[in-house]
């Protein structure tokens, strides 16, 4: 069951889920009319840091091998934004982006509801040919974090990237009964192999 | 079961994001896993050994890390690795 804007604030309030700068305005601003609260999500914001793999790489990306970290950091480089200094984000360009804001969705061994949730974009930017967040939208009970953006620009104009833009919305689901968190499903697995590389 | 604070020895290299780290883990196979994490969480320099801020737990004899990542990856560990925090 997707949460109204009105449950999700419940649900900030009542510690089942932790967003950190809280969302504000609750309700509509008289004079702009701004609110992150959309009738059944919440916007997050855009960090001040784009990062994106550097230029002529000669590699190839091996699936086989599963765990990319220690090779996408060492080749990627970042830049801080700001007001001032947008990322223009070319047609055709992938970059990644992050959330403002620290997103908490911890599980509760006492019965009470936990919640996951899916990021999704805005239609604005949609329209502008502007992705956010694709193929891996959920966001699990347990997770804690900023929440990683995959942007890439499909549209035929750059895109500016500014930092605090309400770049994508958070819908929030609650889950039913208590989830066993990941660490137990790894004791009943047997070693390794699907995680090394 | 019992969760301990402990620390992991890791490689330490650049993340994506200048508030993370990409650690690498020794696994028991003799392999290696790999994953971002807070470089709050991570002591030790870049490109050179430290060591990363993980939970451990055992389960029939195997030692298990949680590692402070977004999804709390879990990896095995050999005991050898973990020092205390």
């Amino acid at each position: 069951m997707i949460l109204s804007n009105v449950e999700i604030q419940r649900a900030l309030n009542e510690g089942r889920m932790v967003i950190v700068p809280r969302p504000q305005p609750e309700q509509p601003d008289s004079a702009s009319g701004n609110c992150p609260y959309q009738t059944s999500s919440v916007d997050l914001c855009l960090a001040d840091e784009i990062t994106f793999f550097k230029e002529g790489l000669a590699l190839n990306i091996d699936l086989r091998l599963g765990k990319f970290s220690d090779l996408f950091g060492p080749n990627s480089e970042s830049r801080r934004i700001s007001a001032d200094q947008p990322y223009s984000l070319a047609p055709g360009k992938f970059v990644l982006g992050k959330t403002r804001e620290h997103v908490s969705l911890p599980i509760h061994q006492d019965g009470t509801t936990c919640l996951a949730a899916r990021v999704e974009g805005k239609s604005s930017y949609a329209r502008c040919g502007l992705l956010v967040h694709f193929t891996a939208p959920t966001i699990h009970s347990g997770f804690s974090g900023t929440i990683t953006l995959e942007l890439i620009n499909l549209g035929p104009l750059p895109v500016l990237l500014y930092p605090d833009a309400p770049i994508c919305q958070l819908i929030v689901e609650e889950v039913t009964g208590i989830p066993f968190r990941n660490d137990s499903q790894f004791q009943h697995q047997t070693l390794a192999s699907g995680q090394s590389n | 079961m019992r969760i301990e604070k402990k620390r992991l020895k890791c490689r330490v290299l650049k993340g994506m994001f200048s508030s993370e780290r990409a650690v690498v883990v020794s696994l028991p196979n003799g392999k290696t896993s790999s994953a971002f994490v807070p470089s709050s969480e991570v002591r030790g320099d870049l490109n050179s050994d430290g060591d990363v801020c993980v939970d451990v737990f055992r389960d029939r004899g195997a030692v298990w890390a949680v590692l402070p990542t977004e999804y709390s990856e879990t990896v095995p560990v050999r005991e050898n690795d973990l020092v205390s925090p």
